[in-house]
């Protein structure tokens, strides 16, 4: 298959690769230099932008780490145009996924047409591969969804302004601050076997029961009355869980994962941490030297150039509006959440609460948050409907201060009555993820639990689960209409039962370390769990 | 020398009162006290004339409470009591405020006072003329000098040998106020004109929903009707019935409302007799002409002869009993008096403080008052659901409220509201919604539900496999193997049918999902499968059909 074609630098650098002359030059240089690099690195590039020699430097929109010289740089984005370019002959249709070499991987995203992430990632020297490249496209998806609902597609933003100087600017400091999450030092510390009871991009619901989960839609029913004319839209969250939501699939995992990012409790708390710790280390400040200026001009030149565009493009008028960025949120006094964007603004007036493009309710939307103790309300608020932008946040604000409180605090008792604590979802002698790819919902074992398993067991979890994506991907490509089941046991180099089983789109992974035996035992270990927590979705037929 | 004690001796009035428990007669002389009985309660209520205010003392077994003030608005009032509503009349001002005390709230129940001063003007006429139409004796005037009001629910109209009996008129109180909750309330503690109270609670909660009320107002209306359903439910099981006949037998004869309320269900003809019919269908009428012209303010004289002798022996000849006694003991103003002081011998009896007496009432009516889920959704929400079409978020969230206050009361909702539910969400494309509420049991299980997502799932593949795990939960075998099949998951479904045993499919679904998937393997498998699984199978044409295929495939 295309798709894996490359698995030695050998036949990387293979001189029959049909690219262009230069493509084939940097693919050399890309393999010997970025094995100078230490840890990994992400870049983001058109491919409809710079195909005349010489202006390849305009293909890159993004690229991290930022002080990797350009020569570089260039490099490493020529030896992946090259393979898109080569591999689209054998398999026009789906695009390439990842190149693994000796020494690094590189993984593909095809975020937008044309437009593509690359991550690559060195390859720590160990008998057996400890990375998955679907956990690595997860980073890239959602670094790129998150992206796309607070700036817009990128495509959108490089149609507008041509240089594309604002593009950079926006990807530069939302995707430095997204990737401050996997910083360590300077590296970059990326999901490796140890994350393979984790799944990105998927939601984490909160179990209520039918009585509490009432009441929480009577809680939505007052937020979304918040403004009299149009409904609002809200997300519930209890702790990191998602308790309810009025939004699509794709928005709601947007949106949850930028609260569990950043939002919640928890995520606010940690806000103070890293920033004593990005003060300390001066991670942040060595790069945002140089495009920061140029992105603080283009801003200024787009600002005065698209003045009487509607209230929704001001994210896009102001550099510094950074949604990622730690340091800049906080809980006020009144329960909401704020940013402070506004510090350095020229301006002035940069929308304390963010706007939203959601892809499918293609429209802009106000972010308001809304915090009680370990209840987080994220309200979204059509920005058509609020004529004064700031004025009539303020005003929903008051009515939902006023109107929904006594429910809030209602809901917030009732959950946190019945809330198990952070290991309410652990089943004793299994470690295990539960997920529905289409629903974009997963249940796993508390991370307190998973870190008990020995690393055996972990690297033989992680290979079976690369091996089932790639079954998956397979399967997809044959018939995409019909869903394939699967079912795999392995007994462990340290006699622990690692499961796979997928039955009519559900997937459930697990590892049972003291088990018995016999794969009888594997089989009813699976049963019961399925019975007893899938409702059945995994029992034998 | 209790009588007119101001509001400074209030304390020492109250030690009087309970002393007047044992003789009450000096009470019933003056015309100051009043003593009326709702609910079953013993309720004294005191003018204070010089503070304008009517104080109302509730009589327990041992002690008597004061338990609030009722504004007066006239220097004569007179006090009725009809279905548990303690009527006030306003003598000079000629307006009636209605109270109902069970909650022990003292607010009004209908609109506020100068709507009911509007509501009288137009009631002395409309109520004289037809009265006057019809049986042309009838001269007086409302609250005129020679009316007697007689507790509970009776004016003797001296002057003109009239005596009328008071009625709620619940239409049109309904009619007069716009608060719906309350006056949802106040219907469903109603005793008289049951189907009345039935239509009238389903009519307002219908129209609170159409004018799209907020949310809230909705869901408390929705919480008071399904509470007195839950309440109706819990009373009506059990042996209330036996107790029943018995306390009503001993109610009877201190409770003349109790008996009234019969008189007031049967057709007047039967009831009173033939020599005051024409009256009393005057009155009928009367009523009526007041509702449809709306302006009525709630109360219906039904106007019958005074003239006692006729009463008695027309009722005595027509041999209905209770209505005889309701009559003779109301038209007497001696044995008025003796049903008073039969009253506190009762409550002797009782240990509760006239509790017990009321919750009988409510077990043996109420549960005709009381709307079920059923009721509400067949008449409510179904015929709401067109005219909504248009904001079905808005109908959504009253029957989340709904589903709510159900859950409240523990109370199951029909299958064919989560069925209207999951329709509402899908057209409006909140397919996301459905499965949070599949996911959370908002919209409970069932196999109609489970059929309407499987429908559902023709625009979004994912609510059908919603439908479709749900007939798996719910171990609907059959409607499961169809609906695999239906997917062209055929050997998956052979599965679980051979696990099940799930013998009510046609083979020849299987077999020709597996000649359409042109596998001959497979093919082969399913017919082997069912030669075995059936031995009768080898003689069918199936059989012989698809294996003839089988063949000319290899």
């Amino acid at each position: 298959s295309a798709r894996r074609l490359f698995q030695s630098p050998r036949s990387a650098t293979g001189a029959d690769c049909p690219a262009g002359g230069s493509s084939v030059v940097s693919v050399k240089m890309g393999l010997s230099s970025a094995a100078e690099i230490d840890g990994a690195q992400l870049c983001i590039f058109d491919l409809r932008r710079g195909q005349q020699e010489g202006q390849e430097l305009d293909k890159i929109l993004f690229f991290h780490p930022a002080d990797c010289p350009i020569l570089l740089q260039l490099s490493v984005i020529g030896l992946c145009e090259g393979i898109i370019t080569f591999t689209r002959i054998f398999s026009p249709e789906d695009d390439c996924e990842v190149i693994e070499s000796d020494k690094h991987c590189h993984v593909f995203y095809q975020a937008e047409p044309d437009i593509w992430m690359v991550l690559v990632v060195q390859k720590i020297k160990d008998n057996e591969s400890t990375l998955r490249f679907g956990a690595l496209q997860g980073i890239l998806k959602e670094s790129h969804s998150l992206f796309a609902m607070f700036h817009g597609p990128i495509r959108t933003l490089l149609d507008r302004q041509p240089s594309a100087e604002f593009a950079r600017g926006h990807l530069h400091t939302f995707v430095t601050d997204y990737l401050s999450d996997f910083s360590v030092g300077k590296k970059l510390q990326l999901p490796t076997y140890r994350d393979s009871l984790t799944e990105r991009g998927t939601v984490q619901m909160l179990t209520v029961s039918r009585e509490v989960a009432l009441e929480v839609q009577s809680l939505t029913t007052v937020l979304g009355s918040c403004l009299r004319n149009v409904i609002c839209q809200s997300i519930v969250l209890f702790e990191d869980l998602l308790v309810s939501t009025t939004l699509p699939l794709d928005d709601t995992l947007n949106l949850y994962t930028y609260a569990i990012l950043r939002l919640t409790p928890s995520a606010l708390s940690s806000n103070g941490n890293s920033w004593s710790y990005l003060r300390k280390g001066g991670y942040v400040n060595a790069d945002t030297t140089l495009s920061s200026a140029n992105g603080a001009a283009a801003a200024e030149r787009y600002n005065s150039r698209s003045r009487d565009t509607s209230p929704g493009g001001q994210n896009q008028m102001h550099h510094n509006f950074r949604p990622l960025q730690r340091e800049k949120l906080s809980k006020g006094k009144d329960g909401f959440v704020a940013a402070d964007f506004a510090t350095t603004e020229i301006r002035g007036a940069v929308p304390l609460n963010p706007i939203l493009w959601f892809h499918q309710a293609e429209e802009r939307m106000y972010l308001c948050v809304y915090q009680h103790k370990n209840l987080t309300i994220l309200l979204v608020i059509p920005a058509s409907s609020l004529i004064n932008g700031e004025e009539g946040i303020a005003h929903v604000k008051r009515h939902l201060l006023e109107n929904a409180s006594q429910n809030i605090v209602t809901v917030e008792q009732k959950l946190s009555r019945g809330w198990g604590g952070e290991n309410a979802y652990h089943v004793g002698g299994y470690r295990y993820i539960l997920s529905d790819p289409n629903r974009k919902v997963s249940r796993a074992s508390p991370p307190g639990k998973v870190i008990t398993l020995s690393k055996d067991s972990l690297l033989a979890l992680n290979r079976l689960r690369g091996e089932i994506d790639l079954e998956k991907s397979r399967a997809k490509r044959s018939d995409p209409t019909h869903d394939k089941d699967y079912e795999v046991c392995i007994r462990a180099k340290n006699n622990a039962w690692i499961i796979a089983k997928i039955s009519r789109g559900k997937e459930l992974y697990m590892a049972i370390e003291k088990g018995g035996e016999t794969l009888l035992y594997a089989s009813t270990a699976v049963e019961k769990f399925s019975n007893r927590y899938c409702e059945g979705a995994f029992s034998a037929d | 020398q209790f009588s007119a004690g101001g509001i400074v001796k209030l304390p020492k009035f109250e030690m009087v009162m309970s002393k007047s428990e044992a003789n009450n007669k000096p009470v019933l002389a003056a015309a100051d006290v009043h003593i009326v009985t709702v609910y079953g309660r013993i309720y004294c209520l005191q003018l204070d004339r010089v503070g304008m205010a009517l104080n109302l003392y509730r009589f327990y077994r041992d002690a008597v409470v004061q338990q609030g003030t009722l504004p007066v608005y006239s220097s004569r009032i007179a006090v009725s009591a009809v279905d548990n509503i303690i009527m006030v009349h306003q003598i000079d001002a000629k307006v009636v405020i209605l109270y109902d005390v069970f909650m022990d709230s003292y607010a009004p129940i209908s609109a506020p006072l100068p709507l009911l001063v509007r509501g009288l003007a137009s009631n002395s006429k409309q109520a004289a003329q037809p009265a006057d139409q019809q049986s042309s004796a009838y001269g007086g005037t409302l609250y005129g000098e020679g009316w007697n009001f007689l507790i509970p629910d009776l004016i003797c109209d001296a002057e003109n040998g009239l005596l009328w009996k008071l009625h709620l008129d619940l239409e049109a109180i309904a009619a007069s106020t716009s608060d719906a909750p309350s006056i949802l309330e106040f219907l469903q503690r109603r005793k008289s004109d049951l189907s009345m109270v039935k239509t009238l609670s389903l009519a307002i909660v219908r129209t609170t929903i159409l004018e799209r009320r907020p949310i809230t107002l909705v869901a408390k209306a929705m919480d008071i009707i399904l509470d007195s359903y839950s309440r109706s439910m819990k009373t009506v099981g059990g042996a209330a019935g036996v107790r029943r006949t018995s306390e009503q037998n001993q109610q009877s004869s201190f409770q003349p409302v109790e008996d009234s309320r019969v008189v007031s269900q049967e057709p007047p003809g039967t009831m009173i007799g033939p020599v005051i019919n024409t009256d009393s269908a005057s009155g009928v009428e009367s009523r009526q002409s007041q509702s449809n012209s709306g302006v009525e303010h709630g109360i219906a004289n039904l106007a019958a002869h005074v003239d006692r002798s006729s009463l008695n022996t027309s009722s005595d000849s027509d041999g209905i009993t209770n209505t005889s006694r309701a009559v003779s003991q109301a038209t007497s103003s001696s044995q008025i008096s003796d049903a008073t002081g039969k009253r506190p011998q009762v409550v002797g009896e009782d240990s509760q403080p006239l509790a017990s007496g009321t919750s009988m009432q409510h077990g043996t009516h109420v549960a005709s008052v009381a709307i079920s889920p059923i009721e509400m959704v067949q008449s409510v929400f179904v015929l709401v659901e067109d005219e909504m079409m248009g904001d079905p978020a808005y109908l959504i969230a009253v029957i989340m409220e709904f589903l709510r206050s159900l859950s409240k009361a523990g109370l199951k909702a029909p299958p064919d509201l989560y069925v209207m539910m999951t329709a509402l969400l899908a057209c409006s494309n909140r397919y996301a919604e459905i499965a949070l509420f599949v996911s959370n049991k908002i919209l409970e299980p069932s196999r109609e539900l489970a059929m309407q997502l499987i429908e559902l799932g023709r625009q979004h593949s994912l609510t059908r496999k919603l439908g479709v795990d749900m007939l798996r939960e719910r171990c609907l075998h059959h409607d499961y193997v169809a609906a695999l099949l239906q997917d062209g998951y055929y050997l998956e479904a052979l599965r679980y049918a051979r696990k099940y045993k799930v013998i009510t499919v046609q083979p020849s679904l299987f077999l020709e999902e597996a000649v359409a998937k042109n596998s001959t393997p497979n093919l082969a498998a399913v017919l082997s499968f069912f030669a075995e699984l059936t031995p009768s199978f080898k003689t069918t044409l199936d059989y012989s059909r698809y294996r003839h295929i089988l063949l000319e495939m290899v």
